[in-house]
Parts: structure tokens; C-alpha cells; sequence
């Protein structure tokens, strides 16, 4: 019973190691009165997962990546259109006046996980009614033009971290087909253990 | 019967005369051999046939040898046994004992010379190579070099091995059996060797004295005073047999103290399985062990011998951006700087030295101190436990500063607060991260907290280091909220500027202090888990009037200020919160209250609370959070 649960337990280890994808679509979005439109997209590499900024209370809205009309992945999101500013009195170093402001017009990011198979960005209201639409076709398979996308995503200054992250992508994709592969053997021999102790169970 | 008796006294006698006389006939006139020449104490040339002339036990062509002049010595205990030295162009052919054994091609400047015993065993020589070959000296095979000066005595031999000559792991003759014949190589003063790993990575030898490598049943060691392996110094003051290899590993079968290097995997590794200290090991520039030597620095590290064994391990990880791991098993002593930690195996605790090298065998004037993590292990009635309380670690700081705590990536030094900033409870810390102990610059700021930093001011290393103590002290769920900080100084009235995500601070309007920061910080996590009624966090904090005063000052009454200002008081002095938090303040439950809602949503790390509730003997467990937080509801309502 120990080693099955151990063997379940490495089994759901491998799915969630190969299902964490590395790869974002960088989504740049630019916001005018509560209109929103997509301006570019880009692919992004980052080892730990980012997430968008959400609050129930902030204008919500939702970010879906599509498969013809399949949809990968749906993601809530906040236009991030509120600031807070702070005055203090210099003379006692306390803040003594503030204010809330909503701007009209907001630039900012939205990162999604990417899908190889990705044909579109929807955005859709609080009401479920599409917003936007932008046309991802041409990222549909990662190949070794990736690199470049990758540089692109990177900031000036930060030449000496394009390699590395490149290089990250690189071992990331061997570790993966190894995990892949260890999953695949896992798979077999828990199945043969479960058909195993079932035909056991039968005989006694 | 009495026949058969009488027989067998008269063959005892009769060998017993016959070795007497042989032993007084070789002490005397020399030995008629096999072929019938007399060869004892004249020079002999060309081949003869010496093995009963050296012993009894042996046939006579067991031995050969040309060109030679024999003698008979005695030693301390009067045993007999026979000189062999060879003239020009003589060698001895030893055929007995299943191997052939050639003793040849000598430089015959010097007579090489061969001492055999009683029982026809080779016990001494004493030759110079003429060629580059093997000679074997009881179970092992030698490798000698040209003009290689060999001595064979008492078990051991030694080589002197001339500039520029290789040297070779003598090898055993028969593999089953143990190859206890000792051989040390003795290079020329000042004289460097690289010698080869298996993994086909060289390491550079050189010594202030004449090199001394040497190969015994234990392994390959040293014996010199000091050692040079590359960017490594050992020091070895009592010219100790120190084991070496090129695994890296730790290794409990030396019988004695030990240094593994494997430069392929950037790990190094010093020990001792005895009862005395290993060698002091000092790092140098440009080290391969990931110990980042710069200008004034000094780092240095010792096995101490005790009871258990011990040993210090060094694995470099500059390849993930982070400093040295050094594992300390028992007894090990270092200096790093002037400050020394220790293990003392009295009381089987780490201690450290301040102001003190504790390695004083080298020249260490030197008091930088170099970044590190080190995880300290002990044994405790045979079970292996780690020397500090639970999972807590040590962290060695590139500015001199050493932490105790559980984790590496960041240890505040609880003794060294901001208090010129007038906040005492945020700390300045040591990390395992690179990124936090180089140089601070807004690239490493990026590197060590994630966020992107846009510092339009230049601010000072200083500055930035402060940044990012204050960011390292925030709950690390809010810390992922904040994506990017500016730093501005354009014309604006505010100091400090939270956007979703985004931290704006303001040099010339009072923003760049941890006060500014932790209270925009404070804004970006409030509008991702607060304003919002319907939040967890609102209704826990709504649920003890949080939003409600008193607040710590007064624009905490100001719409979406009541969090922020609780928060920029977390750093304040305890005197402050004593004053907030006892008993003896009408509105005590509640500040006691927002303290359990901070930890629970992440404004506030869980030390940080504990060391505001100290103020007034409480601790931060979850017992106590809960008890305050009910405690700040029943009493809720009484205010506003």
C-alpha cells in the first residue's frame, strides 16, 4: 500500500513538473477610458510562475488563450488603473496627505503561460462580452527562432542574461523529455501494479 | 628403532656443523659459489651466481649478478647480511619468489648498492636510475625516472626525483596481496608538479621547502610544511603525512588527516580520522571551491581531530548564484577575517572568536571575510544532529557579518539595525545569494528581490543595500506583488507612489527610506488582497475596526491609509509598541489584533510580530495570534 502511494505520489510529481510551463506570452496592453487594445506580444521565459494583477474589486476582466475556439487557458485579470500617492512633512518625516487617483489611461503588462497550439488572446469584460481579439498564430510552435523572441523579452543591460536564460531553456527541455520519459515508465509499471494486486485480490 | 635414531642425530649434527661453518667462512674467507669461485670482498666481473652465498635458503641461481663486489655487514643485531655493489655495467637478476627481478641501467657514477639478508630478502638499496624505468621493491612496482636517486630501507622508499621529471602511483606486483611498501618522491626545491586527476583535470603542486608526494597502503599524501595545490595553501606546520586525492569526497578510511579536491565539481574536502588536527587549509584568489577571495580577504578552514571523526566540506555553487556551502562535521576551526567560528567539543557547541584568528599557522594579516553558507553537524551519542537548533544554518556575510537562522536565502543580524534610520527593527542580513553580498548596484538589487528597479537618481550602494534589507524583510507572497520600483526625483509634491505593482519613491521628498518603502509596499499587496470588502483580509481587519482608529499617527484615518501606517511602524522602537500594546492602553486589543491579521495576511512576517509582542512578553504563535485576534473582536466596538 506504501509504495503505491508513493508510486501515485511521484506519479502526480512528474504531471505537475512537466504540466509547469516556463514559456508566457508577454502581453502588452494599453488601456483608454476602459477600452482596451492589445498592442504587441512576445514570449517570454521565466523560471518562477508570474501572475497578473487581480482584485475582485478592480475592474475584472478575463484573458483566454484559444485554439481555434478551444479554449487553453483563462486567467482574471485587473486593469490596474488606481494610485496612491503619499505627501509627508519633511520636517517630521510622517506623511500628512494623500490621495486615491483612477487614471484614464494605463499601459501594462499581462503574462499568460504559453501553448504551442495558441492561435488567439481574447479579452473579455466583467460581462463575459469580448473585448479584444489578437491574432498569436505565428508563435504556434516554439523552434529556434525562440531565441531571438527570448533576447527581445529581455532588458537592455541585461545582454549577459539572454544566455543564460537560453541556457536555462536548453536543460529545461531535456529535463523535461527525461521526466517525460521517467513519467512513461511510471505510468506502465503502475498500471501493471494495479492489474497486479487486482488479479491477487481475485486469486485470494 | 635405535638404528633409525642414531641416524637422525647424526644428520642434525652434521647440518648443524655445516652452518656453522658456512656463517664462519662467509665472515671470514668468502664463499666458494654454485660455479665454484670464491666472490665475497673482490670485485667480480662478468655474470655469477650469488644465491646460496647469500643465503642458505636460497638455490644459488636464484640470484645473479655482474660485474659486482660482494661483502658480508652486520647490523645492529648482528645479523649477518650481504652488500652488493655493482661496478660499471653490473645488475642483479632475482629470479625467486614466481617474479623475475632485475635490478639494471644504472648511473654508475655512484656504486648503486644492495643489501640482501639472511633469508635472501632485498631490504636496502640505494642506486641512480640511467634510464626511466620500473624496479620492484617488495610488492610494488616503482616508477623511477632518469637521474632518479632511489633509497630502499626499512619498508620505505624514497626518490629523488630530478627537475622536470614525471612521477607515477607505484603499483602493486600481485594484485591480492596488499601493497604496503611505502614510496615518497622527493621533487627539487622550488620546483612545481602538476599532477593529473582520473577525471584528466591537472593540479599544480609547489611547496616553500622540497616537494614530498609519497604513495602507502593508505594512499597518495604529502609531508611537507606547506603546500600550494592550485589557489589552496595547506599548511601542515609538524610535517604530518597529509592523504590526498582528486575526488572531493569525504572519506572515513584514512587512517589520519586528509585534504580531497575535485576541481571538476568545485568541491573540496579536509578531514581527520584521528585524534589530531587535520592541516590549516587557506583559500587564495581564484580558487576553484567557490570561496570569492577579494583584496583584503582571509578564509581558512581546519579539521579538528577529536573522539568522532570530523571534516569541513567546501561545494561551490557560483554556477546557481550563490555563495560556498561548507558542511562541518565535529571538531573543525576557521578563520574568516579576524572573526572565527568554531567547534567546541566540550560542549559540542559552534562558538565564535571575534577579533581573533584562531588558525594562526600561516601569515594571516588579512581581516576581510569572504560570503558563505555553512551547515554544522555534530554527533551526539552516535547520532548525527545539527550542531545549531533545529534546521538553522549559518551565513557568513561578505561585509563581516554572520547569521544564525533557518534560512540561508536571507538571516537577519539581529544585532545590526537601522538605528541611524531611527528603526531598529529592520535589519541589516546576510544571504547565500551573490546578488546580496557584491557590490550594491541596482542589478544586484534585481537579482536578490525580483524587482525590477528603476533608479533615475544614482542612488548610493548604500541606499540600495537598505532597499534591500526592507524588501527582504517583507512576507515574500507580498513581496511577488511588486513587479517594478522607481526611484524619482523629478518635480512632484509626493514621496512615495503605489500603483498596482509598481513602488514609486522619492529621493528629495523624504521617499527613500524604509519607513516610504514599507508603506508603498504596504499599498501595492493591500490593493491586491484589501479594498475590497468582500476580501479575506477586509473582513478580518474590518472585523477588529482596523480601519477604525486609533491608528498609529494620524493620516492613518486617511482613506486606504490605515494599513500602510501600521506597517511603516513595524521597524519602530519597542518603547513605541510597549506604549501600543500593554495592558495598560485602553486600545492595546486592538493594536494586538492587527498584529495577528498582518501575519495571517502576509503584511507582516511572523518574526516581525514576535518581536513587536515581545514588547509585552507575548510571542507570535499561532496560539497566541488567535487568542489576540478573538480578543481584539470581543472588545471591537467601543471606538471609532
Amino acid at each position: 500500500m506504501k509504495t503505491k502511494l508513493l508510486i501515485i505520489g511521484i506519479f502526480i510529481f512528474l504531471v505537475q513538473s512537466i504540466s509547469a510551463s516556463n514559456f508566457y506570452y508577454d502581453v502588452s496592453v494599453y488601456s483608454e477610458n476602459n477600452l482596451i487594445n492589445i498592442q504587441s506580444v512576445k514570449i517570454i521565459f521565466s523560471q518562477a510562475k508570474i501572475d497578473n494583477f487581480f482584485n475582485e474589486n478592480f475592474n475584472k476582466k478575463t484573458i483566454k488563450i484559444k485554439s481555434n475556439e478551444k479554449i487553453l487557458e483563462e486567467s482574471y485579470f485587473s486593469v490596474p488603473n488606481k494610485e496612491i500617492f503619499d505627501i509627508k512633512d519633511l520636517e517630521t518625516g510622517d506623511f500628512i496627505e494623500g490621495e486615491v487617483n483612477e487614471l484614464e489611461n494605463v499601459s501594462f503588462n499581462l503574462f499568460v503561460p504559453y501553448y504551442e497550439d495558441g492561435k488567439e488572446i481574447v479579452i473579455y469584460d466583467e460581462n463575459e462580452q469580448e473585448v479584444v481579439r489578437k491574432d498569436i498564430s505565428e508563435y504556434l510552435k516554439l523552434d529556434k527562432d525562440i531565441e531571438g523572441e527570448i533576447g527581445k523579452g529581455i532588458e537592455a543591460g541585461e545582454g549577459d542574461l539572454v544566455k543564460r536564460k537560453v541556457d536555462s531553456i536548453k536543460k529545461i527541455s531535456v529535463f523535461e523529455w527525461i521526466l517525460f520519459i521517467v513519467l512513461v515508465l511510471l505510468v506502465l509499471y503502475l498500471v501493471y501494479y494495479i492489474m497486479g494486486d487486482k488479479n491477487l485480490k481475485k486469486r485470494k | 628403532m635405535k638404528k633409525i635414531l642414531f641416524i637422525l642425530i647424526i644428520v642434525i649434527f652434521l647440518q648443524a656443523f655445516l652452518q656453522a661453518n658456512v656463517v664462519i667462512a662467509a665472515g671470514t674467507n668468502g664463499v666458494d659459489s654454485g660455479d665454484g669461485n670464491l666472490l665475497f670482498n673482490k670485485d667480480i666481473d662478468g655474470e655469477k651466481k650469488i644465491g646460496r652465498g647469500i643465503s642458505l635458503a636460497l638455490k644459488d641461481d636464484d640470484i645473479v649478478a655482474n660485474n659486482f663486489h660482494m661483502t658480508k655487514v652486520d647490523d645492529e643485531k648482528t645479523e649477518i647480511r650481504t652488500l652488493v655493489k655493482l661496478n660499471q655495467d653490473g645488475y642483479i637478476n632475482i629470479k625467486y619468489k614466481e617474479t623475475n627481478r632485475d635490478y639494471k641501467n644504472f648511473d654508475y657514477s655512484n656504486a648503486p648498492k644492495f643489501v640482501f639478508d639472511l633469508n635472501g630478502e632485498l631490504i636496502e638499496a640505494e642506486f641512480v636510475a640511467g634510464i626511466t624505468r620500473v624496479y620492484k621493491f617488495e610488492n610494488s612496482n616503482v616508477y623511477v625516472p632518469k637521474d632518479g636517486k632511489v633509497i630502499f630501507k626499512n619498508g620505505e622508499v624514497e626518490v629523488e626525483i630530478p627537475k622536470g621529471s614525471e612521477i607515477k602511483a607505484p603499483r602493486a606486483i600481485d594484485k591480492d596481496k596488499p601493497r604496503t611498501t611505502s614510496v615518497l618522491y622527493k621533487f627539487a626545491k622550488g620546483e612545481i608538479k602538476k599532477l593529473k586527476a582520473n577525471d584528466g583535470k591537472s593540479y599544480e603542486f609547489s611547496s616553500s621547502e622540497e616537494l614530498k608526494i609519497g604513495f602507502d597502503s593508505e594512499g597518495v599524501y604529502f609531508e611537507n610544511k606547506d603546500l600550494k595545490i592550485d589557489e589552496v595553501l595547506i599548511k601542515n606546520p609538524k610535517s604530518k603525512k597529509v592523504y590526498f586525492d582528486f575526488k572531493g569526497e569525504v572519506n572515513g578510511d584514512y587512517r589520519g588527516v586528509y585534504v580531497s579536491l575535485n576541481k571538476n565539481n568545485g568541491k573540496f574536502v579536509t578531514g581527520s580520522n584521528i585524534n589530531e588536527n587535520g592541516p590549516s587549509v587557506i583559500f587564495t584568489k581564484d580558487n576553484d571551491y567557490g570561496i570569492i577571495i577579494e583584496n583584503n580577504d582571509d578564509f581558512s578552514v581546519r579539521a579538528d581531530g577529536g573522539d568522532s571523526s570530523s571534516y569541513v566540506s567546501i561545494q561551490s555553487r557560483l554556477d546557481k548564484k550563490k555563495s560556498a556551502l561548507i558542511k562541518t562535521y565535529n571538531g573543525f576551526s576557521m578563520n574568516k577575517g579576524k572573526v572565527s567560528p568554531y567547534f567546541n567539543v566540550k560542549n559540542k557547541k559552534v562558538l565564535i572568536k571575534i577579533t581573533e584568528h584562531i588558525l594562526k599557522d600561516y601569515d594571516n594579516k588579512n581581516d576581510g571575510s569572504v560570503e558563505a553558507e555553512v551547515e554544522c553537524y555534530k554527533t551526539v551519542e552516535g547520532v548525527i544532529t545539527n550542531a545549531f537548533t533545529g534546521k538553522n544554518v549559518m551565513v557568513f556575510g561578505d561585509d563581516g557579518r554572520i547569521g544564525v537562522g533557518p534560512n540561508p536565502e536571507y538571516i537577519k543580524v539581529k544585532s545590526d539595525s537601522y538605528r541611524e534610520y531611527g528603526e531598529p527593527g529592520l535589519y541589516r542580513g546576510v544571504s547565500h545569494w551573490l546578488a546580496y553580498n557584491e557590490p550594491p548596484t541596482t542589478r544586484t538589487f534585481k537579482r536578490f528581490t525580483g524587482v525590477n528597479i528603476n533608479d533615475k537618481v544614482g542612488l548610493s550602494g548604500e541606499k540600495i543595500k537598505m532597499l534591500m534589507d526592507v524588501f527582504a524583510s517583507i512576507p515574500r507572497p507580498a513581496l511577488k506583488n511588486v513587479k517594478n520600483l522607481n526611484i524619482v526625483n523629478h518635480w512632484t509634491f509626493w514621496a512615495g507612489l503605489a500603483r498596482p505593482g509598481e513602488v514609486n519613491l522619492h529621493l528629495n521628498n523624504g521617499g527613500v527610506d524604509p519607513d516610504t518603502a514599507r508603506h508603498e509596499i504596504t499599498h501595492v499587496h493591500d490593493m491586491v488582497v484589501g479594498w475590497s470588502e468582500s476580501s479575506k483580509f477586509d473582513r478580518q481587519w474590518d472585523s477588529i475596526g482596523g480601519a477604525e482608529g486609533p491608528h498609529t499617527y494620524d493620516y492613518g484615518y486617511t482613506r486606504h491609509e490605515d494599513t500602510s501606517t501600521f506597517s511603516e511602524f513595524i521597524y519602530k522602537p519597542l518603547d513605541w509598541w510597549r506604549g501600543r500594546l500593554s495592558s495598560n492602553y485602553k486600545y492595546n486589543k486592538k493594536f494586538r489584533g492587527r498584529i495577528a491579521v498582518f501575519v495571517w495576511n502576509n503584511f507582516m512576517t511572523r518574526d516581525e510580530a514576535g518581536r513587536l509582542l515581545s514588547s509585552v512578553g507575548l510571542n507570535s504563535d499561532d496560539n497566541t495570534l488567535e487568542r489576540l485576534f478573538k480578543e481584539a473582536q470581543e472588545s471591537y466596538g467601543g471606538i471609532g
